[in-house]
């Protein structure tokens, strides 16, 4: 009995190493999610982190970062293990014939997937204990984290990697086991011999495949702000989802159909074989193909987007925060309270006053004000103070800015421009026409735009998504002529806004929040006990700093989960890719000799083959490269949400990311390719 | 001039270790000329199927010389070859080879799509081909939907439809209930009646006797022929099955 207890490892421990060409990438990928899977938690768990700034950031997106690689770990596994079911079929047969019972091989396949599962698992840990620190240190890196000197093992993340994929690999063997109960064995020995049906034309499939493609497409590039595309994104990716599903399983055997049915265009050599190849070669890889085709565009969208993001990050900062220290006040220049109008100047003088007690060195002070409201733009230079009203679907609401020349002078640079009163300059939004006009039912302001000005950065950002418009006119009674107007209007006692600038010798960093904060807002601070200032609405500081902290923080921990779900996906990909290469490459043996044998050269047979095969893994990336170009549109709407305007930037960021992908994809392709070139010759 | 001259053929096989030395034509000559059907038999490991793929130029024999129409296959080089076996040669499998992924219409038509020729050429042949095979019918299945006898005839069909010099058959029979056999041998007959030449390899004896002339191979050589001369199917089975019972005997009557 003993014995015959001891016969299930050796005969199981055969077994894998006999089908290594199908086990080894198996157990590598659990080793590499596994590590994955333990870095993630590692650094959810790192109890050190705790205090930093912004870490909290990090946490949660490495949160979603498990729940995404657990899922996908799942689908992966799952995905292979079918595939290695299906090698094997004859195999298991065979046992079940020579007299094992299907409890036998139950028991042998439960010890392979004791070896594969726990092997994976350990050196899967090792890995990832292994590459813990050095990830840790390009985490930090990336969002501007100071470097810790020692990363500890986590004995929480060890025991989750352990228990999550435990689970999964029992999930598995529970399949098996399953599946081999279920087959005769005579079911078993035929395995993959079962006579292949043509692929059928699935016409309504292949009508919702054009359908849903389109209109996920057509979404994508009618998106026009960043709210919609935040609202539609998810319809659109399930959209494009669906459609490539149908593409790749109704569409192309459609299209080839049809070409076949051209007589003229069928029989001829190069097309035979390749159109009636492509056929069978379709319908056996529609599914891996399409899920080739989503993860690549997945891998690809995260990429350029975080890269982006993550690039942007120190402009949309520079944009929003000026200087090291930037107060902004909202007030009514002509209130009633008996404290008299707000005194920006006052502020700004205390302010300063404060910093240098506290031994800050100021190195440069700008003040000024602009008024601002929300409009309808309702024609090239019409714009309504209205936001309900004549909302036709040409309409779309700005927000407006305006600033006097003296103004527009001190945060450019330029020389102040000569305008009269009823003139305006564009600095930020698109071209107007000469006249643009602000209407209210009767009441109305008309300007003459005399041209357009520098760029304004503090402007080309709003903190609602809504596009900007920044007029310079003549001097502060124009901009106090406009507040006039958006308060008759709206009613709003408080759209003046005031922005004091404070730069600080040598700039600021982390380490002065604390004391910053210190000056303003704790106890003793400026705004504790505030008075002879006026009446105003609000008054905040926001540190350059604190912005920055925060920005690389999270754009930073987007670009790392970016990557490293990228990785993931990219494993999962060559994973697919690798098993597709052998399934073809059995397939196509025993063809490849008919065919020579009824007279077509190894050379053609070879050059057909190539082709075929080809055809079959670049066209997903092909596919994923239109999804991306469709995509664009969205992407850069949704990183409006993130203030990031810099379309060339996210251009460069998206074509950059696919040129890399596409060598990667292409060198895993050539590296595959032995594999299927052993096979059939 | 016979059709295919076979001369002093020799082919020696060296394990890939260069030990042991397997001698698998010792020295086989015999010829064929245009219009016959002649039947090789032979036990397993008499040398008939290395035979059948020198004669197709699959492999190349050790010495000896092969001329099919005047033509020295042996000789042919390496990148004409599968030209050469396109327009000459038909080819009928014991086990079919067919590709399930053509129709067997498409699976017919191969060969003449391979040689690059008009779809209104390949109509021409094919439509009274697949009559005279009763095979009109079937030009939409596919293999899988399809018999064993159904598929050797599509097999058949796409080895005539290049109006080869010769046909080689390897056993075709092999994979066929005995209805379907007696009516692939029938068409053998028939169409060997139209005049075209025939070379089947087999060790039935009851496939052999459909055939003008058969040759018994042992130990790589030509052992002994057979003609029909005037002899009935049943005569000349009863001869084939004396000839195979003197070889298993020990085939004392060598020469």
């Amino acid at each position: 009995m003993g014995k015959r207890m001891s016969l299930y490892p050796v005969l199981a421990a055969q077994n894998l190493v006999k089908n290594r060409r199908f086990y080894l990438p198996y157990a590598l990928t659990i080793v590499g999610t596994s590590a994955a899977f333990y870095i993630m938690s590692a650094l959810v768990f790192d109890p050190g982190a705790q205090e930093l700034r912004g870490y909290q950031y990090v946490q949660s997106m490495m949160v979603i970062g498990m729940v995404v690689a657990t899922l996908f770990t799942a689908g992966i596994l799952f995905y292979t293990n079918s595939f290695l079911m299906k090698q094997r079929k004859k195999e298991l047969g065979f046992y079940n014939i020579l007299g094992m019972g299907k409890r036998h091989i139950a028991a042998i396949m439960a010890f392979e997937s004791l070896f594969v599962g726990v092997g994976g698992v350990v050196c899967g840990l090792g890995a990832g204990l292994l590459l813990h620190r050095l990830v840790t240190l390009l985490l930090y890196r990336m969002v501007r984290f100071a470097v810790p000197f020692g990363v500890a093992a986590s004995f929480p993340a060890f025991l989750l990697t352990i228990v999550i994929f435990g689970v999964l690999i029992l999930a598995t063997l529970l399949t098996n086991l399953l599946r081999v109960r279920l087959s005769s064995p005579m079911e078993l020995l035929r395995g993959g011999n079962v006579g292949e049906r043509e692929p059928k034309t699935r016409g309504l499939l292949a009508i919702v495949g054009i359908v849903t493609l389109g209109g996920g497409y057509y979404i994508a590039i009618t998106t026009k702000d960043a709210i919609t595309a935040l609202g539609l994104y998810f319809v659109a990716v399930i959209l494009v989802i669906i459609g490539t599903f149908c593409l790749f399983t109704a569409v192309t055997i459609a299209v080839l159909k049809l070409l076949r049915k051209n007589k003229r265009f069928y029989y001829q050599t190069g097309h035979f074989i390749g159109v009636s190849g492509m056929l069978y070669r379709m319908k056996r890889n529609a599914v891996g193909l399409a899920n080739i085709c989503i993860l690549s565009t997945m891998v690809m969208v995260m990429l350029s987007g975080t890269l982006s993001l993550y690039l942007g990050t120190g402009e949309i900062i520079a944009a929003q925060y000026p200087a090291d220290v930037n107060m902004t006040g909202q007030y009514d220049p002509f209130t009633s309270d008996e404290a008299g109008p707000f005194q920006p100047q006052v502020l700004l003088d205390k302010s300063v006053q404060a910093l240098q007690e506290a031994g800050y060195q100021v190195s440069g002070v700008t003040s000024l004000r602009y008024a601002t409201f929300a409009a309808l733009q309702t024609g090239a230079g019409d714009f309504a103070l209205d936001l309900a009203a004549e909302a036709g679907p040409e309409a779309t609401r700005r927000t407006v800015y305006f600033i006097s020349a003296d103004a527009y002078a001190a945060l450019t640079g330029e020389a102040a421009p000569e305008l009269e009163e009823g003139e305006a300059l564009v600095c930020v939004g698109e071209t107007l026409p000469e006249t643009v006009t602000f209407r209210d039912g009767a009441l109305e302001a008309s300007y003459r735009v005399t041209g357009r000005g520098v760029e304004v950065p503090m402007f080309n950002w709003t903190p609602d998504e809504y596009d900007p418009i920044c007029l310079v006119v003549s001097d502060e009674a124009a901009v106090e002529a406009a507040y006039t107007l958006q308060y008759t209007a709206y009613d709003v006692p408080y759209d003046m806004c005031w922005r004091g600038l404070i730069g600080i010798e040598g700039g600021t960093s982390d380490s002065d929040i604390d004391g910053l904060n210190q000056v303003f807002w704790y106890e003793n601070g400026l705004f504790d006990g505030l008075d002879g200032v006026g009446y105003y609405y609000s008054v905040s500081v926001d540190l350059k700093a604190v912005a920055e902290s925060d920005g690389y923080a999270m754009a930073g921990g987007f670009l790392f989960l970016g990557i490293f779900l990228g990785l993931i996906f990219l494993m999962a990909t060559v994973l697919i890719i690798y098993y597709k290469q052998i399934s073809e490459g059995y397939e196509d043996r025993s063809r490849f000799e008919i065919m020579q044998k009824v007279g077509l050269t190894r050379a053609e047979v070879k050059a057909s083959i190539r082709g075929q095969v080809l055809m079959v893994f670049f066209l997903p990336i092909a596919v994923a490269a239109i999804h991306i170009l469709f995509d664009f549109n969205m992407v850069v709407k949704l990183l409006e949400l993130f203030s990031l305007r810099n379309v060339p930037l996210t251009a460069i960021c998206t074509l950059d990311t696919v040129l890399v992908f596409f060598i990667v994809y292409g060198v895993v392709y050539l590296l595959t390719a032995r594999t299927y070139y052993k096979i059939v010759s | 001039m016979p059709i295919l001259q076979v001369s002093n053929l020799k082919k020696i096989y060296t394990t890939r270790f260069g030990g042991a030395q397997v001698q698998a034509l010792t020295d086989v000559s015999f010829t064929v000329e245009k219009g016959e059907y002649v039947a090789i038999m032979g036990e397993s490991g008499s040398g008939k199927t290395t035979l059948l793929n020198i004669l197709a130029a699959l492999d190349k024999p050790t010495s000896g010389q092969v001329l099919l129409g005047g033509m020295d296959v042996v000789a042919i080089r390496e990148r004409d070859i599968a030209a050469f076996r396109r327009d000459n040669l038909g080819f009928v499998f014991q086990d079919f080879n067919l590709l399930d992924t053509f129709s067997v219409r498409d699976n017919i038509l191969l060969p003449l799509v391979l040689a690059g020729k008009t779809y209104r050429e390949m109509e021409e042949r094919l439509t009274p081909l697949a009559k005279e095979l009763g095979l009109s019918e079937l030009l939409g299945k596919f293999p899988y939907e399809i018999s064993g006898g159904q598929k050797q005839r599509t097999a058949v069909a796409r080895a005539l439809i290049t109006n080869p010099q010769l046909v080689l058959a390897d056993e075709p029979t092999g994979a066929l209930d005995s209805k379907s056999t007696d009516s692939l041998l029938r068409l053998f007959e028939r169409i060997n009646a139209k005049g075209q030449t025939i070379l089947m390899v087999t060790h039935s004896a009851k496939a052999a006797s459909h055939a003008g002339r058969v040759l018994f191979i042992q130990d790589g050589q030509v052992f002994h022929q057979l003609y029909r001369g005037e002899s009935t199917d049943a005569q000349l089975y009863q001869k084939i099955s004396d000839t195979l019972t003197l070889l298993a005997a020990g085939g004392e009557d060598r020469g």
